[in-house]
This record gives C-alpha cells, sequence and structure tokens, in this order.
C-alpha cells in the first residue's frame, strides 16, 4: 500500500524518534561542519543539505556547484526568517533522506545518503521524483525547486547562461 | 506617501475608523480610494513591506522574491506539487504581477448568474473607471518582445485566435521586470496610483501588520494584528487594534479565508472551500534566433483557442518572463541536465497554459486550511479532468512552438518530453501529467470566500457582505465563484471599485 503524505506525517512522534535516533545511532552520517553559526538546521542536517546539493547542483565544465555557491548557508538562513514549522519540515525531509535504516528498509540502502558516492546519490535523488510514496515526492518537488532556484540565483551561475543580468535603472524620484 | 512601518510601533496602538481595510492590494486599494474620495475615514493593515520604487533596483532575482512574495517565494500547495506566486507587500500582488488586464469575460459573468445566483449588474462604469486611473492600454504587437512573438507566430500559423493584451502601465520602458516590482515607476499598480490618492485623501496606511483575528464588539468590529519589523515575517511583541463599524478583508484568496477561519468565522461551511489558482503548466523551446525572454514586456500577446472547451476543462495560453531564477525554479531535473537545460536561456522560449478552474465538476478548485500554527495552507487536488486538459495543453503548446519554428521543443517533465517535429507529438501520449508530474505554477489565485445569491451557500452575496456577519464584507479575488479564463487583476479592481458604492451606501 502506498504510504501517503498525510499518513505519514500521521506516524506517532515516538514511532519517528525511535526510527530516527536507530538511524542515526546505527549509521552516523558525514559531517561537513558550517562556514558560520547555523540558524535553523541542525550540523547533521546542514550536511545532509550539503550532500544533496552537490548533486542537484552538482557544477559542471566551468559552472561552480551549488555547494561552492553557498547554498546550503543561505537555505539555513531563508528558513530562519520562516515560520519555525517551516524549517521543521525542511528537517525532516532531510532526516528521511539521510536515514540508513529507513534507506535499508525501503531502497535496500543501508548508508547515510551523505556517505554515498555522488553517482548513486543522483540515482536514489532521481528515484525519489517518481517515487511510489507521495512523500518522497513532495519532498523532491519542494527542496530540488528550492536549490535550483537558489544556484541559479548567483550571478557567476547567470553569466554562465549568457544572461547579461538586469537593465541598469536611471535614478527616479520619490513615489507619489 | 506616509506609510506608518512596523518599527515605528511597541506595545499596543488602539485606532478607531469608520472602515478598517486588511490588505493593500487589487480589492483593499482600490476600495480605499474610492472611500476616501467619499469622505469616510479609513485605516488600512498590510502584512508586507512598506518597498517603493527606488528600492526595487538592481532588480535581482535573488532579493526581491524573497522580499516581495508570499513565504518569501516558498509558498506552494500542501503537497508542493503547485508553487504560489503571490505578492506580500504594500500593493500586494498588483507590485509584482506582470500587468495583464482584462475585463470580466461576459460568458463567466453569466455562469456566475446561472449557477451562483450573482447578478452583479453594469460592471462597464467600473471597468472604464480604473482604466481610466490604471492607465490600461493595449500593448502594441509591435512591442512584443521575440518571446511573446513566438506564441503569435505559432498561433497565427495554426488559425489560433491570438490577441494583444492590454496592461496597466504608464510611460514603460519594457525593461521585462515587472515581477520584481517596477524600478521604473511605470507600473499603474496600487503603489503609485490609489494608494497614494487614498493617503492624500485621509486615509492611515499601516505596513508590516499580520491580522490575526476579526471580532464583533457591539455595534462595531475590532481588528486586532500584531506587527513585525520591516522585512521579518516574526512579531515584535506590538500588537494593534483597529475599531470600525465596518471591516473589510482584502486578504486574497488565501490571506481572507484564513482570517475568517481563525476568527471563527464560517458562513455555511464554505469558506477556503472552492479556491482556485489557474494552474499552469509550461513548455519551452529552443529557437535558433536569439529569443532573450528576459526582456520585454512580459506578457503582451495571448490566446483563447481553448478557453471554453465545452465539457472538458479549458485553458488559455501566455507566455512568462524568463529571467534565470525563475526558470530554474521549474525544472523538475537535477545535476548536470540543468546546466545544460540552462545554458541554451537566451534562446529559450517558453508558452503556459492556464487551466480554467471552477467551471466544472471535475475541476472543484482547493482547500484552504489552517495550519497548527494558525497560518493558512492550501490544499489543491487534481483530479483526471485537470489531468486531461493538462495533457491537452501540452500537446497545443508544442504544437505551437513547432509552427512557429521552435528547433527543439520540451516539456518541463523530470525527464523531459522532446520533439522536435509535429511526427513526435505522439511522445507525449506516453507521459504522465498531473501533480508532481512536471512542473505547476499558480500567479492567480481566486475564491474561497464565494459569493453566492443562495443564503444557504457561499461565504459573501452579490454586496460582498458576510452572510451572518453584519458589518463584515470581503473584496479581493477570493470572492469570485470560479476561475475567470483570463488574468484576474482588472476583474478585482473592478469589482472593489463596485464594492465601494455598496459600501458607502451602507455606513
Amino acid at each position: 500500500m502506498a504510504l501517503s503524505r498525510r499518513s505519514f506525517l500521521g506516524l506517532s512522534a515516538a514511532g519517528t524518534l525511535v526510527l530516527g535516533a536507530a538511524g542515526l545511532a546505527l549509521f552516523p552520517g558525514k559531517r561537513v561542519p558550517p562556514q558560520d553559526w547555523l540558524l535553523t538546521f541542525t550540523e547533521s542536517e546542514y550536511s545532509t543539505l550539503v550532500a544533496l546539493i552537490e548533486t542537484v547542483s552538482p557544477g559542471s565544465s566551468g559552472a561552480p556547484s551549488g555547494v561552492e555557491l553557498g547554498v546550503a548557508a543561505e537555505l539555513d538562513t531563508l528558513f530562519s526568517t520562516l515560520p519555525p514549522e517551516n524549517g521543521a519540515e525542511i528537517a525532516l525531509a532531510l532526516g528521511l533522506l539521510e536515514n540508513a535504516l529507513v534507506g535499508a528498509i525501503l531502497d535496500a540502502r543501508p548508508r547515510p545518503f551523505s556517505r554515498l558516492p555522488l553517482e548513486r546519490r543522483a540515482e536514489i535523488w532521481a528515484a525519489w521524483c517518481t517515487s511510489r510514496i507521495p512523500l518522497r515526492r513532495t519532498v523532491y518537488k519542494g527542496l530540488n525547486a528550492l536549490i535550483l532556484a537558489t544556484t541559479w540565483g548567483h550571478p557567476e551561475m547567470t553569466a554562465l547562461a549568457g544572461y547579461p543580468g538586469p537593465p541598469t535603472v536611471p535614478s527616479y524620484g520619490s513615489d507619489p | 506617501m506616509k506609510v506608518t512601518t512596523g518599527d515605528q510601533l511597541s506595545g499596543r496602538t488602539d485606532l478607531q475608523a469608520d472602515v478598517c481595510i486588511v490588505g493593500s492590494g487589487a480589492g483593499g486599494g482600490v476600495l480605499a480610494w474610492q472611500l476616501t474620495q467619499a469622505g469616510h475615514k479609513v485605516v488600512m493593515l498590510e502584512a508586507g513591506s512598506h518597498h517603493t520604487t527606488q528600492d526595487f533596483a538592481p532588480l535581482e532575482e535573488r532579493l526581491a522574491y524573497p522580499a516581495l512574495y508570499q513565504e518569501r517565494m516558498t509558498r506552494a500547495t500542501k503537497d508542493a506539487a503547485i508553487s504560489v506566486l503571490q505578492g506580500r507587500t504594500v500593493g500586494g500582488t498588483t507590485t509584482v504581477n506582470w500587468t495583464t488586464c482584462f475585463r470580466t469575460p461576459e460568458r463567466i459573468l453569466a455562469h456566475w448568474q446561472q449557477h451562483f445566483g450573482v447578478e452583479l449588474g453594469d460592471m462597464l462604469p467600473h471597468y472604464e473607471a480604473v482604466e481610466e486611473r490604471l492607465g490600461v492600454a493595449e500593448w502594441p504587437v509591435e512591442a512584443a518582445n521575440a518571446n511573446n512573438l513566438t506564441l503569435w507566430r505559432g498561433c497565427k500559423a495554426l488559425g489560433w485566435q491570438v490577441k494583444a493584451l492590454r496592461r496597466n502601465v504608464r510611460g514603460c520602458v519594457s525593461s521585462g521586470y515587472c515581477g520584481l516590482g517596477c524600478a521604473f515607476g511605470a507600473k499603474q499598480g496600487m503603489l503609485l496610483t490609489t494608494l497614494p490618492d487614498a493617503v492624500n485623501a485621509g486615509m492611515e496606511l499601516y505596513a508590516d501588520c499580520r491580522v490575526l483575528k476579526v471580532e464583533r464588539q457591539g455595534q462595531e468590529w475590532e481588528v486586532q494584528g500584531q506587527i513585525q519589523a520591516p522585512g521579518d515575517l516574526s512579531s515584535t511583541g506590538a500588537e494593534i487594534r483597529v475599531r470600525a463599524k465596518r471591516v473589510v478583508l482584502s486578504a486574497g484568496a488565501i490571506g481572507s479565508p484564513g482570517i475568517l477561519l481563525r476568527s471563527g468565522i464560517n458562513p455555511n461551511g464554505a469558506v477556503g472551500r472552492r479556491t482556485f489558482l489557474h494552474p499552469v503548466v509550461a513548455v519551452a523551446a529552443r529557437y535558433e534566433e536569439d529569443i532573450n525572454g528576459w526582456a520585454g514586456a512580459p506578457q503582451a500577446v495571448g490566446s483563447h483557442e481553448f478557453v471554453d472547451r465545452g465539457e472538458q476543462v479549458g485553458f488559455f495560453l501566455e507566455v512568462p518572463p524568463m529571467q534565470p531564477m525563475l526558470v530554474a525554479s521549474g525544472v523538475m531535473g537535477s545535476g548536470a541536465m540543468v546546466n545544460d537545460f540552462m545554458a541554451q536561456l537566451p534562446k529559450l522560449s517558453s508558452h503556459l497554459a492556464l487551466m480554467v478552474d471552477g467551471l466544472h465538476p471535475g475541476a472543484p478548485g482547493g482547500t484552504v486550511e489552517l495550519l497548527s500554527n494558525g497560518r493558512p495552507k492550501l490544499d489543491y487536488p487534481i483530479g483526471p479532468a485537470l489531468v486531461e486538459a493538462m495533457a491537452t495543453a501540452h500537446r497545443a503548446m508544442a504544437r505551437c512552438h513547432l509552427a512557429a519554428g521552435a528547433q527543439e521543443v520540451f516539456t518541463l517533465h523530470p525527464s523531459p518530453v522532446s520533439m522536435t517535429s509535429e511526427d513526435h507529438l505522439e511522445r507525449l501520449d506516453a507521459a504522465a501529467y498531473g501533480a508532481l508530474e512536471h512542473s505547476i505554477f499558480s500567479a492567480h489565485q481566486m475564491g474561497g470566500c464565494g459569493m453566492s445569491g443562495d443564503a444557504k451557500a457561499g461565504v459573501v452575496d452579490a454586496e460582498h457582505r458576510v452572510k451572518g456577519q453584519d458589518g463584515l464584507y470581503v473584496v479581493d479575488g477570493s470572492v469570485m465563484p470560479t476561475s475567470l479564463g483570463v488574468n484576474p487583476s482588472q476583474t478585482i479592481y473592478s469589482l472593489a471599485h463596485r464594492a465601494a458604492g455598496i459600501l458607502s451606501a451602507d455606513l
């Protein structure tokens, strides 16, 4: 039976905590220290986010990767300015992606996402896009768009796409 | 224009007015203009911050979207399938929209009368009044950018209906950056027109005020809000209370239902139900010539060839601006393929198909609900009728691009369907359509506080009065009983102009 987003979120808090704690205790993820204080995510969540950004925006033929552009820190800052529930949803999603126990049960992948090689991460992420589990597709859509939009907001990227940047704005008087 | 901002308020601010308007967008802006002209004392509360024309420079997407849009441009439906673009700034969405204006289609007004008992009377004086104040005029096809011209050429080649659009601009320099706020002072949104008119006539405008609820107190209403620092979404701890004879909710199709639900007001159990989005799907194409779709008026032409498909859900065709961040956010794939796609940006054109939801039983819209933190969230299921329309729209857009001379056409599926000739259109048959199958977004939010002439249905009557709540009104896009099949801004302006007469008579 497909696990709906609603039914997944309806899992008891205790069950979720046990699963998460077991996954993290048995299979700790790769840690990437942040450049600055984190405002929204834990260091563990931030590390998963970095691994995902490297997967979604890997950089190629002269284009910097999303990691090099600092997209993870930007998203950490962005969610610190939104209601805390928004950041908590993203943190939950990152936890699910990272969790090796969940990965082992559902995907025969008994390693944390952040410890997988880039090619394997790309396969897993692409599979989330078309997963039979609606929650995974929701996570994919939300996070993928955020990462791509943030990456392509950087002038270093847009210049590579042949975008000349916005027009010069002449000085304008005061609004009425 | 004098605006009181969140950093100027502390403790509790108490105000008194004839009318308190919640929201400064298309509904609230026009209503305030007319009510102050009639001599009424108006207080307006806006959740967004005050950004002036000077603030819109340097027109960088990464700065503008988080500052000017709801939820810092991350607003989406509950399942994340539809990205929802909606303004959150003084002037509301009129500050960031793409300026396309249509009068309400006659067939829609007839549908509202027949199916919802909504008789609006003669709308012509209201259309004409807002057109004059907002400078609504046809944008000549000769001034259209190459992105719009691919739609124009394709429709002409296929014999489809296509027309130049009308826009609310004066002295437009065709920068193409309407979605980031007009830094050239040309867009005739509320920020530069009706709000200054109203403030100059005595209205008090407060930005950074998030209204939590409204409450009946004796013969008056009290509006209760919390104050945020400019640019911030969290409360400073300061409060605002406005007591008024009449309260008007103009907070938009997601905000107004949210306020009513938080206030425990839910006539006929209809608040938040039948919320419409004109869900948008897109098909992109690469052309031999440069398109440079980031420059030029974003929307200059449109086609209503498929707007009325009888028993099936209709759609209409327009184009979006093609700034890189907006384009990238619509890509469903990931990894190196995105870089390859984006490298073609100067030669990419994109067509949009906007689904006309709410007219058919199979497209009943979505539902605004409250989260545990009291903020509204939209659940919008996409059923088979919309899936069929989205599939048909993909084929139509692909045909249009090919007829316009595209070299290669791509869908926005995770694995894009690629076509270089009409023979390849059958590849679209194997693709999946609907929620989370491809990119979908919405720039038009309507319904949720629908009008109805039946006392036992809908949220407001045809005079915008909330049923069973004397002195409480809704004047914004949320009152529409269905979506429109055209861009909704001018319908909201015109409804608000009409509502001003109703409120004045009630005061």
